[in-house]
Formats: C-alpha cells, structure tokens, sequence
C-alpha cells in the first residue's frame, strides 16, 4: 500500500476497497452506507416516496429538455444569454401613441412592456407590414417536422399554435390594452421599425424609421 | 462580524412565502399584468414546452382570457387566498392547494399571453405547494428538494454558458449582452447618467467581459450548494447581487424570483413530538 492510499483512505473510506483487514473494510462499509443513506434521493425514496417519484420525473425532464430543447416547465433549461455572435446592426418595434414616445424604458416596467413589445414582436413575424397576407405561426413549421417523427404528439400540439385568423384580431387588442395600461384615451397608434447601427466604438446610432402598421380607434373602453 | 441569517419554522415560512407571493401580486397590478388587465389578450405563445401545450389544450388559458368576469374573479379568490394562506401560515391545506394552483395557471397565462416564458415568476408557481405536506419530515425533505431547484436554476445557467456554448469564453460578449439589450433606451434616453454609463462600460469592453466573467462565476458558485448548506450563507446574496446587476445593465426584472431564496434560510431543527400535524 502506497503512501498516498494511507492518507486518503480516512478521507473518503467508501471508495477504500482494498483493504485486508475485516474490521477495516466493514468500517468502510459502515462510512459507505451512511454516505449513502444521507443523499437526497435515497432519503426521499426512504421517507416520501410520492416526492422521490417526483424528483426522478424532474430529473428525467430536464436531461430530456437538454437533448431535445423541448422544455416542460417546470423543468426548465436556462440557455439565456448564451449566444455568441456580435451584432453591427438591430431592428427595433417602437410605438407612437398619438403622436407620442409610448417610453415604457423603465425596468420595472417589464411585465406590461412584455404584453405590449413581445406581441408585437411575434405579430410581425406573422404579418411583417399592414396588408400584408397573414402568415403563420413561425413555429408551425418545426411541429409539423416534429409530429412527422412522433405521429403520437398531435392530440398535445393541437393548441400549439395561434390560429390565422387571431393575428387579424391582435391590433384592436394592442390598442386597447395599451389604452388601459397607460391609463389614456389614446385614439391613434402608429408602429414603426427603427433600424439602428453600431459605432466603431460599438454604440447604438439610429439611421431611420419605417412605419409598419397604423391604427386608429373608436371611442371604446 | 455574525454573517448568521434568521432560522425558519414553517410557520414563519410560510408567512414569508405568502407575503412575498403577495407582493408578487401588487407588483403585477401596478405592471397591468393580472388576468383581468390583459383585455382578453389574442396571440399566445407556447414555445417548444409540453407543459404549455397541454395547459391550452385544456381550454382554461381561453376561459380566463376570454371572460372577463371569469378572469376578474381569478384575480380575486388569488388575491384571498394568498392572503389566508399568509394569515393562517398555511395551515390550511385546502386553501394553499387554491393558492398554489392559482399561481401556477397565473403564471402558465401569463406566459403565454407576454409571448416570453419569464423564469421570475416560476418561484411563485412552485413554492406553495410545499405547504400541502402535513408531516414536518416530509415537509423538509420538500423544502430542501425547493432549495436543490433553485439552485439547479442559476448551475445550470452557468453549464450552459460554461461547458455547453462556451459563450463564458467569448471576449466580446459582456459589451454585447449591454449593448443589444439597452440600445433602444440609448438612441432615445441620449442625454441620460445611464446611457453614459452604458456608453463607458460598452466602450471598456475588458471591463464588461469582466463584469460578465464575475456574474456567470457567481452562478457557478452556485453549485456548491448541491454539496453542502454550510455556505447558504453566502450563496444566499448571490442572487440578490445577480439580479440587481442584470437589472441595471442588462434590462431584466427577476427580483420575484427571489422568493425561491426562502429555501437558503436554515430550517429550525424538529423537536421530538413536532413531527406529526
């Protein structure tokens, strides 16, 4: 027996196998199962079965939603912010109520910012100017590729979806939930894309704005 | 210096979960993001998630957005039953279980209908439903499982960045995660102390790529807690630290998460005779 194996036995003695004394190894054994006995799971399994069951279930989906980026809350898969590319240039939605910056900058703000940009964010993808013909769902196509593979997922992904005829009902919604979330009689909304470069230095510069749907509203609250 | 943090019973967690969740609802009032403020809202999002896509193929995302009454009354018996639950310290099982589904549909509504499957609010959707255990072992083992949860969150943030993209690594991305997320509050706040600031940190990008190197390590340091609970104590102000550094610079509110970090505090230990009812 080395050296080293005499200083690390005592250290972790569970992984100590090779032992010839009996007393030694039924110590080791001893140290095992109480390492053991202690672990999350094995308690669970010994005093809450229903949550052991439950913890296995998380942990198979979120190994599931590693492989197959197909999440099920609530064992998610935070993959924010982990891109890696560099931008020279974006697009952003901005509003105009009446004539007015809708200015929703603050961070506190997010929740209603959330209903009124990330709508209309996934909108555009849909309908990218006013008139144009409603596309669908920009996820529409990868269920289909996936209900290919599993036939088994098309009852679930029946309401995967939103229908076509939803995106001709979202600007009213728009309108009138920005009227209520701001607490004005807003009559007109006007929904441009500001193109935006980046510097030398890396800094935002706005180059222009083009308008891509307008609305104008009847007196409704 | 004692760094120690107060010890919960179960009774005191429970307040502290409820009176959170509580908060979590005045907040959400004033962002006019409770059910009956969305104005039975159109487009949803489901993204790649099975749990949304069977939440709507069970029709009640549709019964709350499209009701107006019905959805006012969510917002109400929610708004009661997260208070009863606070008052009784979740003593009740039958109101805890209305409590803690409530703010699971919330929240799945919520997401859907925002289009962005916000990880803030999934502290709320969770953490209830450890007051439905009756026995005080099985309620621990319940807590701690939480507490694993929570800090699976914030690890596996840091695997992802760290071993699956290796995004960690690249240079340019702490001024890029800035600049994207801020350049609209830029080209139209010019004149604002924060776009100077962002301007500085955008335009020192060794300083940012260290800003973002000190963040992603912190959520690695998360990890530890899967190995011991002796540096709860520290790991119990990284989040707090995170999310205050990602809201000034990165734009992203996830102070609500922070109900999961209840689950960091010590637990009082069981007396003999406490475990039963």
């Amino acid at each position: 027996m080395s050296v080293q194996d005499t200083i690390l036995v005592p250290q972790i003695p569970y992984f100590h196998t090779n032992s010839t004394s009996p007393g030694q190894l039924a110590k080791s054994m001893n140290s095992l199962r109480s390492y053991i006995q202690r672990l999350y799971l094995v308690r669970c399994y010994q005093e809450y079965k229903l949550l052991f069951f439950l913890a296995i279930i998380f942990i198979g989906a979120v190994l599931y939603g590693h492989k197959s980026s197909c999440e099920i809350t609530p064992a998610l898969v935070p993959g924010m912010y982990a891109g890696m590319e560099q931008r020279g240039t974006d697009d952003f939605l901005v509003i105009m109520a009446d004539s007015e910056l809708l200015d929703l900058h603050h961070t506190f703000d997010e929740p209603r910012r959330m209903m009124i940009y990330f709508t209309l964010s996934a909108f555009y993808q849909a309908v990218p100017f006013q008139g144009a013909a409603v596309g669908e769902d920009p996820k529409a196509p990868a269920i289909r590729e996936l209900l290919r593979k599993h036939p088994y997922m098309k009852l679930l992904s029946t309401h995967a979806v939103n229908a076509r005829e939803d995106y001709e009902r979202y600007l009213p919604w728009l309108l009138q939930y920005i009227r209520h979330s701001v607490n004005k009689d807003i009559q007109r909304l006007g929904i441009y894309q500001l193109h935006v470069h980046y510097d030398k230095q890396n800094l935002p510069v706005a180059d222009y704005r083009k308008k891509l749907y307008e609305l104008e509203s009847p007196h409704t609250n | 210096m004692s760094w120690s943090l107060p010890i919960l019973t179960r009774d005191t967690a429970a307040r502290w979960t409820f009176g959170f969740a509580f908060f979590i609802f005045v907040y959400r009032l004033l962002t006019h993001s409770l059910v009956h403020q969305m104005q039975q809202p159109i487009l949803y999002e489901t993204d790649f998630d099975y749990t949304y896509w069977l939440y709507h193929l069970t029709g009640i995302p549709r019964l709350l957005a499209d009701n107006k009454v019905i959805a006012w009354v969510f917002d109400i018996l929610l708004l009661c039953f997260t208070l009863y639950c606070w008052a009784t310290a979740g003593r009740r099982r039958w109101a805890v279980l209305c409590c803690a589904i409530g703010w699971t549909l919330y929240g799945l509504n919520y997401n859907s209908y925002s289009h962005h499957h916000n990880v803030s609010i999934i502290g709320v959707m969770v953490l209830p439903y450890a007051f439905l255990v009756r026995k005080e072992r099985k309620f621990r083992l319940m807590w701690e499982g939480i507490r694993y949860f929570y800090l699976y969150i914030f690890a596996d943030a840091f695997v992802h960045k760290a071993l699956l993209t290796h995004s960690l690594f690249y240079f340019p991305n702490g001024a890029e995660f800035i600049k994207t997320n801020q350049a609209l509050f830029m080209v139209q706040h010019p004149d604002s102390p924060f776009t100077g600031l962002y301007s500085w940190v955008i335009t020192h990008p060794m300083v940012a790529y260290l800003g973002f190197l000190t963040m992603i390590l912190l959520q690695g340091c998360m990890l530890i807690g899967f190995f011991t609970k002796r540096c709860d104590r520290w790991l119990f102000w990284i989040p707090i630290l995170f999310h205050t550094v990602t809201l000034l610079f990165i734009d992203v509110f996830f102070y609500e998460l922070l109900i999961l970090n209840l689950t960091l505090l010590p637990l009082s230990r069981v007396r003999a005779g406490d475990d039963g009812n």
